[in-house]
């Protein structure tokens, strides 16, 4: 059939046909056919895909916005965790909803609304007017073209406008505020006292008996996890710093060659007092000027203070309040008149008025360090440094590849990648999936070495990366299954468990009939000084929060029903280190919303503000996140 | 239309043919083609301008009242309502017309307002907002029934856990804290993730614990 055609087709039939074929190219372009490979997906939502790209970018972003916030303290591990990942990911979608929903309804924001709004960002101005270099490195700095940054620009814009419609249009009534003020500035009042435990620890037995039978019961507890011992492979920029050597000459030519990089220019220090001088001044109005340098350069030579001159004196506002200081003069920055007069002056002196555009200056070189060179002995060790570290870092990254290569290519050994490389191979010792010393240290590596390739079928890991400048492969020499640890070596600890859980017991049950007595109608005083049992009077407010004696003990108090006729209400909660607490409930107080701290009343009238107004802004996301279609390919992630 | 086993003659007499027959009909239909694509593009063309005007008047809107111009506010806001009521801004739009009435102490207009959003904002985010917002007023008027007609919706679109929260104030102040206590669990389960609200919700849910035991 093609043939036919092709051999038929000629003439103006063939010219019809191959219009009709080219149409669709005119109309949707050629490369639509053409498009790149497709980038993997994290997710899809309502059709829209989301790349790993994205994905990496906004983990990246997450991350570093963790690290500002927590600094030292933030885990790595939090980082790496499924949950974060999820909630980078969940972010992300809804984003794309956030970004979809706002073009579906008619949210749009046009080219004028974003030019205006790029103008007026300070980040992308200098001098108080807007830049378009400095716009256009913001946006490659985080890494996209500039219309792909005005792109996003534009979204965020459009979804600051559905949040603001949302907060800045709360409404908090009155009502709403006081009812919330009455509960939150409710008043208890009580009294409480502890049951400890530790009262009891020693009054409790503890049969042989009931040890083994904990020991029994429970036998779970008392393993010791499965274990595994490997033989490492490890390429390290710390382990190939050691084996580079480094010439003499070679030093040397590093030094000849990088010689700036040793020399430490002069520096000089002037202050100075300047007496302005318009440009466009008159003789008289030079002369003026120039008597009053002059007289003022006497005085500071006749031993006046130069600072206290200057910031007297000196018309040079953004010296003048610091005593005149310019701090270290570099060469070739300031006029040529005032840099020649500097560089005559010695240590201390104080030069005559010196001419320049800006008026007369009286200067004064207040230090000067001269120019100093390391020479090749003093500079030779921090050069070797650089030089090994230099060196065995573009060796380490020659080499990943081939060790990552020979890891995966001889799975039944580590050898050859030892042998390739140079590299030895080590030991660890004993280490489980949770806990290990040394390499086994790393969390990564012990999931790695406790992985089924490893720990079942003995090949060799996969290549684990500790930090940028380590790899480590490792694989089996032994392992071994979980076992019983035998009862004497684990006696002890569950005579001590059993012993506390005991004692806990005892002072609940002792708080328990306490409580059952006062509710029956006890005195409070009398059977708590029969008990040798001491109490202590609290008064807080709800919103306060205060961990006094303790927060499950506040809580409890906070969900007592309140006292009728001053009865008092009874009860008792188990403080949660296993002391028994008993309270007394003497009276509640209903806050005052009129009286109420202004400080207080705002606060409770922002948290309301952000309810009736953000609140809302999340809940919509959720409505938008609840309706749409979502796929998540955590695998991915 | 196309046979191989004619001649070329024959081809083109064959297509004159075809084109004499049908080509009224293939002119209409490509005429009303184009017209179509031509109107389409036309209509889009004047929506994107509509919205961006509605866009336009709404950021104005938005800082006239961060700056307290409340009259320049209001008076660019009941523009938004009556020329773009179709675009999401005007039902944002009404949200701040009855937040400033209610700053101006009219209850009336207020709720009015509020009404207006719920009927017609084309957004249900939107409408969901005014919902609750008239159901806090109406609360503080004493509007009992009114309060619960309007806690009646079948969807809550993501909003349940504010919808719970009002329903449990509402049976707190009617003296019906196990109602109360099962919706304020409720709303605390369905708290929005970034909320900052979850101890006050604590703190209403443990005012009612015991009294609901009882």
């Amino acid at each position: 059939m093609l043939t036919e055609i092709r051999s038929r087709a000629t003439g103006w039939i063939a010219w019809f046909i191959v219009i009709l074929i080219s149409i669709p190219f005119a109309l949707w372009g050629v490369n639509t056919y053409f498009e790149g490979a497709a980038e993997i997906n994290v997710a899809v939502v309502n059709g829209e895909e989301i790349d790993q790209r994205a994905y990496r970018d906004a983990l990246e972003v997450s991350r570093a916005r963790l690290g500002q916030l927590l600094g030292d303290n933030a885990d790595p591990e939090l980082t790496n965790s499924a949950e974060f990942k999820n909630n980078v990911l969940t972010g992300l979608i809804t984003q794309v909803l956030l970004s979809m929903d706002a073009d579906q309804k008619g949210y749009r924001f046009s080219d004028a609304q974003l030019r205006q709004f790029i103008q007026s960002v300070p980040a992308f101005q200098r001098d108080n007017r807007f830049a378009s270099d400095l716009y256009e490195s913001a946006a490659r700095s985080q890494g996209y073209s500039v219309s792909d940054f005005e792109q996003r620009l534009r979204r965020q814009n459009v979804i600051d406008q559905i949040r603001i419609g949302f907060t800045d249009t709360s409404i908090v009534t009155d009502h709403t505020l006081d009812a919330l003020l009455r509960l939150a500035l409710q008043r208890r009042h009580f009294d409480y006292a502890t049951v400890r435990r530790q009262e009891f620890i020693d009054r409790v037995e503890i049969s042989e008996a009931e040890i083994e039978k904990e020991y029994n019961d429970n036998a779970h507890r008392y393993q010791e996890p499965e274990k595994i011992k490997v033989q490492f492979v490890r390429l390290a920029v710390a382990d190939l710093e050691k084996t580079i050597a480094l010439s003499e000459p070679e030093l040397r030519q590093i030094y000849e060659t990088n010689k700036d990089r040793y020399r430490a220019p002069e520096q000089r220090k002037v202050s100075h007092i300047l007496i302005t001088v318009p440009q466009s001044a008159d003789e008289d109005r030079l002369a003026e000027a120039l008597s009053e340098a002059s007289a003022l350069a006497e005085r500071a030579r006749g031993g006046e203070d130069f600072a206290e001159l200057a910031r007297e004196h000196s018309q040079d506002p953004g010296s003048a309040p610091k005593g005149g200081d310019l701090g270290v003069l570099v060469r070739g920055v300031m006029v040529k008149p005032f840099e020649e007069a500097v560089y005559r002056l010695r240590v201390g002196e104080v030069s005559g008025p010196v001419k320049t555009r800006f008026g007369y200056h009286v200067i004064k070189l207040t230090d000067l360090v001269p120019e100093s060179v390391q020479t090749f002995e003093q500079a030779r060790e921090q050069i070797e440094r650089e030089e090994r570290r230099r060196l065995s870092e573009a060796q380490f990254i020659e080499q990943a590849e081939t060790f990552r290569n020979l890891v995966y290519e001889e799975p039944q050994t580590l050898a050859p990648v030892a042998e390739e490389l140079g590299l030895s191979l080590g030991e660890s010792d004993w280490f489980s999936v949770d806990d290990g010393t040394g390499i086994a240290a790393n969390a990564r590596l012990r999931e790695a070495a406790f992985s089924n390739d490893v720990f079942i079928e003995g090949l060799n890991s996969e290549t684990v990366e500790i930090d940028a400048n380590t790899l480590v492969a490792v694989r089996k020499l032994e392992t071994q299954t979980a076992r019983q640890k035998p009862l004497d070596d684990v006696r002890a600890d569950i005579e001590r468990t059993l012993r506390e859980n005991r004692a806990r017991e005892r002072a609940r049950q002792l708080g328990a009939q306490l409580l059952s007595e006062l509710e029956a109608g006890g005195d409070w005083e009398q059977l708590l000084s029969n008990n040798a049992l001491q109490a202590e009077a609290v008064s807080q407010a709800r919103h306060e929060r205060r961990a006094e004696p303790n927060p499950q003990v506040v809580a409890e108090v906070f969900r007592a029903r309140p006292p009728q006729s001053d009865q008092p209400v009874y009860g008792g909660v188990d403080s949660g280190s296993g002391d028994y607490v008993l309270f007394r409930l003497t009276k509640v107080e209903d806050g005052d919303p009129v009286q109420s701290d202004s400080s207080v009343r705002d606060r409770f009238r922002a948290a309301l503000e952000r309810r009736n107004g953000y609140d809302f802004f999340l809940s919509y996301q959720q409505g938008l996140r609840d309706q749409a279609d979502i796929k998540k390919f955590t695998e991915q992630l | 239309m196309v046979d191989f086993d004619l001649s070329e003659e024959e081809q083109a007499e064959r297509l004159k043919k075809w084109w004499k027959e049908n080509a009224t009909s293939i002119i209409v239909g490509v005429v009303i083609g184009v017209g179509a694509i031509v109107g389409i593009n036309l209509w889009r063309d004047y929506q994107t301008t509509q919205s961006e005007s509605a866009s336009g008047l709404y950021e104005h809107m938005l800082s006239a009242y961060r700056q307290q111009q409340p009259d320049q506010a209001t008076a660019t806001a009941e523009q938004i309502v009556r020329e773009y009521t179709s675009s999401p801004y005007a039902g944002k739009a009404g949200l701040l017309l009855a937040k400033i009435h209610y700053e101006n102490k009219d209850i009336e207009n207020t709720e009015a307002r509020l009404r207006w959003v719920i009927d017609n904002a084309v957004e249900s985010a939107t409408a969901h907002a005014a919902r609750l917002r008239l159901g806090r007023v109406l609360l503080a008027e004493g509007k009992i029934q009114q309060v619960k007609n309007l806690l009646a919706v079948t969807d809550y679109g993501g909003f349940e856990s504010e919808y719970k929260e009002l329903e449990g104030d509402l049976y707190f102040e009617m003296g019906a804290p196990v109602s109360a206590k099962s919706a304020y669990q409720r709303a605390l389960e369905m708290l929005a993730d970034g909320s900052n609200y979850e101890d006050i919700l604590l703190m209403k849910l443990d005012n009612v614990a015991t009294e609901a035991s009882e």
